[in-house]
């Protein structure tokens, strides 16, 4: 069973990513920022992370930064989730192999799709 | 024929003696006695006198002694009766040439002996003339020859000064020694070119030389500068043509005065004048040593002028190069003027100076670069220069100077309410004052007290002992601007060299003040441009920010909507759906406004950047068509599209595009009436030297007013507003679209007529291929 972790700040976001992924039957792991998602994903190691870019204490990017180059978890698939969606905004995504950028407000179906598709589902 | 005077108390031998005389041609005056013997001696005058010996009451010893002492020195014969050798001395003696006995038959050989000595004393006398003579000749050629070698030593002395004060003195000095006298003056023809003063003296008194004026003509000096050539006086207290320097000879204790003019190219400039305490009849060789003397030091003084106007150039060049690169260089306005003003203060010897300049718009002086040698004057003068000294204001009362005069008022005056009377302030008429800070020439008082429409500045310069005073205006263009002032504390001249100095420097500094003043205004204007960029960057980042905050919160109700409405949160009645229908509509509608405010922010802030590729805007075109056709049939609108087949692919963003595309599109289904079509067309057009591709979008309704056009492409223009609120567009659409197709380096157009419709369209530049380059080479045989 997959197993994704959603990292945002914004709790009824984060409500509505959890509630749709797990109706797909997948295994759902969150956390509220960058910290706390890092030790989430090392403990739970995730088949792909949601993750949001303004985040408290870690952003986005920085939290990618350290993802790289954590043993274990390193290769792990990552989504943008976000509202910043300037040009510098993803081409930085890029430049940190990230998987895909969705911008808010996205449809909730865009997000089993994207996920079906890293998942190779 | 010689006069002989006999004197014996013998008759008869007087008798014999004269008869024997007269037969030989001598003449003689015969007398008994010694009394009547010196009668006759001071009555006439004889050669010789043939005195007997034995005169009754006196021995001929006596009588010679007699006549010597009256101051007689004619030569005398004694004649004895008795010959002995002891009356022979005693003769000799006593003075007498010589001595005869009367022996027997001596009278016969007396005449020739007589006529010997008288003509041996004659000779006597006449050798004795000429030796006094010599011998006076040999003292005048060692005089003379003393006399030259002084002249020769003085000129080597007066010409060894380089500067003139030395000349001057040294001039002095050796013509006193030069004339062996005790006193001596330089004399310099004054300003006014009518009198003389004395420029430097020797024993005489300090305040006789300080304040000796002597009118050109009048005195010794003054009649030798006016003739050209030297006056001699023996005696200045007796002598009627000067007795109005009489008394001024008894008080310095001279007598005898000797003047020589000092002629410089013909000119007489001044002079030099010996004083001898004792009355002294001047030689003519004293006199034309004098003038000789006068002819060097002229030739002296003016080599020394010479080179004293060319040390005091290059010392001026050198001021003035410090100046002028000062100026020029100095990024700091105040600080080169004030450097300015300290070299100027140097190079004349002024107490104290300041640049004063007129803020164009108040009309106030401000002083910059007050400086003075003296800190204490230096902040006292800064004191009066703050205080709105200068402070113009002739527009209101027509009195050029009441400012000025007010502010050099006590400033206890000043506080007593005197200057609200409607009583003019000022009594004296403003037609007799000058303002140097209104000249425009250079303007130089000598004296500021003996200068009365100066009067503003009498108590300055009471208050700081100041003297002159040089005004100099800085005019750059053709306003002055302000002034240069420099203080003195004594009276003194400025020569053409200095005014063209201040004038030099006024220049520069009015210059560099000028170009302050306009590096003020570019620094301020490109201040305000920083700050106008500043502004718009952080309007821009607050939309962004706005932006961003507003997409989270929508993002959640967007999000949930859709969960609800795809059913996932089991079954939506009808209505419930209709109702989430709207909500997601408006949600919708929100979250395009807010792209779109972030669109015209990252466009405003020049951070919208451009993914280009070669793009067909052909197939942009139909995938917008497609995406939009269902909003499209709801109002039952056809888009039709006409394609041109092999267009040119443009250098450009797909999506960008595509958004320029669908805001066309959505437009005309807004716009356009219910159940008309839309037309669509991608067509090439070839213009001057650019190929295009052009894209239009027709629809079939109310059309656009014409004043209306103009504004199309504005942010947050609409046509109408209750329409486009029922269309429910943003405002921004087109001014986006505008923006973007200016990007690709296109243009947007539209054209309308009300009551039919109207056509947007876009045109891009179209990319110049490899094949076409080539084509293009061949076609023009290149």
């Amino acid at each position: 069973m997959p197993k994704i972790l959603v990292i945002d700040d914004e709790v009824d976001l984060l409500q509505l990513v959890k509630f749709r992924l797990e109706q797909e039957g997948w295994e759902v792991v969150t956390a509220q920022d960058g910290i706390a998602g890092l030790d989430a994903a090392v403990e739970s190691q995730p088949d792909l992370i949601f993750l949001d870019i303004m985040m408290p204490q870690m952003d986005g990017f920085a939290f990618v930064e350290r993802l790289r180059t954590t043993r274990g978890v390193h290769r792990t698939p990552v989504v943008m989730l976000t509202a910043k969606s300037t040009a510098m905004d993803i081409q930085r995504a890029r430049d940190l192999y990230v998987q895909n950028y969705i911008t808010k407000p996205f449809d909730p179906e865009k997000l089993v799709t994207t996920a079906k598709k890293l998942l190779k589902l | 024929m010689s006069h002989l005077l006999l004197v014996d108390d013998n008759a008869d031998h007087l008798f014999l003696t004269r008869r024997a005389l007269r037969g030989a041609g001598i003449e003689t005056t015969g007398v008994q006695t010694a009394e009547a013997a010196i009668e006759a001696i001071q009555q006439q005058r004889f050669d010789m006198i043939l005195l007997d010996h034995n005169l009754p009451g006196m021995k001929g010893a006596q009588l010679i002694a007699s006549i010597r002492a009256r101051g007689f020195d004619t030569p005398v014969v004694m004649v004895t009766g008795g010959g002995s050798e002891q009356l022979a001395v005693d003769a000799l003696k006593s003075g007498a040439l010589d001595y005869i006995v009367k022996t027997e038959g001596y009278l016969t050989s007396l005449a020739p002996r007589i006529q010997r000595a008288i003509s041996q004393h004659q000779l006597e006398i006449e050798n004795r003339k000429l030796e006094s003579e010599r011998q006076a000749a040999v003292a005048e050629a060692n005089e003379h020859a003393r006399r030259l070698k002084a002249l020769q030593q003085a000129s080597v002395r007066i010409n060894g000064s380089l500067r003139p004060r030395d000349v001057r003195t040294q001039a002095v000095n050796q013509a006193a020694a030069l004339l062996d006298t005790d006193m001596a003056a330089f004399f310099l023809l004054r300003e006014d070119g009518l009198s003389l003063q004395i420029a430097a003296s020797c024993n005489l008194s300090v305040s006789y030389a300080d304040t000796l004026r002597v009118k050109v003509g009048e005195g010794a000096i003054g009649r030798a500068v006016l003739q050209g050539e030297p006056i001699a006086l023996t005696d200045a207290i007796t002598d009627e043509r000067f007795k109005d320097f009489a008394e001024a000879a008894r008080r310095e204790g001279y007598r005898a005065v000797l003047a020589a003019p000092l002629l410089m190219r013909g000119d007489a400039q001044g002079g030099i004048t010996v004083y001898d305490r004792e009355p002294r009849a001047w030689k003519s060789e004293e006199i034309a040593l004098l003038q000789t003397l006068a002819q060097n030091v002229v030739v002296a003084y003016e080599n020394a002028q010479l080179y004293d106007r060319l040390r005091s150039r290059v010392t001026e060049l050198t001021t003035l190069n410090r100046i002028v690169t000062s100026l020029t260089t100095s990024s700091d306005l105040g600080a080169a003027l004030e450097t300015v003003v300290s070299h100027l203060l140097q190079l004349f010897g002024a107490a104290s100076g300041a640049i004063l300049l007129r803020d164009p718009f108040t009309r106030a002086y401000r002083a910059l670069g007050v400086g003075s040698a003296d800190n204490q004057l230096r902040d006292a003068l800064g004191e009066i220069y703050q205080a709105d000294r200068y402070h113009q204001n002739n527009r209101q009362n027509g009195h050029r100077n009441d400012d000025l005069s007010e502010s050099l008022a006590p400033k206890d005056d000043r506080q007593n309410g005197h200057q609200n009377d409607d009583l003019p302030r000022d009594a004296s008429p403003a037609e007799s004052r000058f303002n140097p800070l209104e000249d425009r020439e250079l303007r130089f008082v000598p004296d500021i007290l003996f200068e009365t429409s100066l009067s503003d500045y009498h108590e300055l310069a009471n208050t700081f002992g100041f003297r002159a005073l040089c005004s100099v205006p800085l005019i750059p263009q053709e306003e002055p601007i302000g002034a240069l002032q420099l203080f003195f504390k004594r009276r003194r001249r400025l020569d053409q060299q200095e005014r063209e100095l201040l004038e030099t420097v006024a220049n520069a500094a009015a210059v560099a003040v000028q170009r302050g003043l306009l590096q003020d205004s570019l620094l301020r204007q490109e201040a305000e441009r920083l700050a106008l960029i500043e502004s718009s960057r952080l309007k821009t980042e607050f939309i962004s920010t706005v932006s961003h905050e507003l997409r989270t919160p929508l993002a959640s109700i967007e999000g949930y909507v859709k969960l609800i409405l795809a059913g996932h949160c089991g079954p939506v009645a009808a209505l419930q759906e209709e109702f989430l229908q709207t909500v997601d509509r408006n949600s919708r509608r929100l979250s395009s406004l807010v792209d779109d405010l972030l669109d015209v922010s990252r466009i405003e802030s020049g951070t919208l950047a451009l993914e280009r590729e070669p793009v067909d805007l052909g197939a942009v075109v139909a995938e917008c068509v497609q995406m939009i056709a269902p909003q499209a049939e709801a109002r039952r609108m056809e888009i039709r599209q006409r394609i041109q087949p092999d267009l040119p692919t443009v250098s450009g963003d797909f999506r960008r595009l595509g958004e320029v595309v669908t805001n066309y599109l959505s437009n005309a289904i807004k716009y356009g009436t219910e159940g008309t079509p839309i037309e669509v067309s991608v067509e090439r057009e070839d213009a001057v030297e650019l190929r295009l591709v052009v894209v239009r979008v027709r629809d079939y309704g109310i059309g656009i007013a014409p004043e209306e056009m103009p504004n199309l492409f504005r942010k947050f223009y609409r046509v109408d507003n209750s329409s486009t609120r029922l269309a429910g567009g943003t405002g921004l659409g087109l001014a986006i679209a505008k923006h973007l197709v200016e990007l690709h380096g296109g243009k947007v157009w539209a054209e309308s007529e009300p009551g039919i419709g109207s056509v947007f369209s876009f045109s891009i530049p179209a990319c110049v291929t490899r094949t076409e380059v080539d084509q293009h080479a061949e076609d023009t045989g290149y």
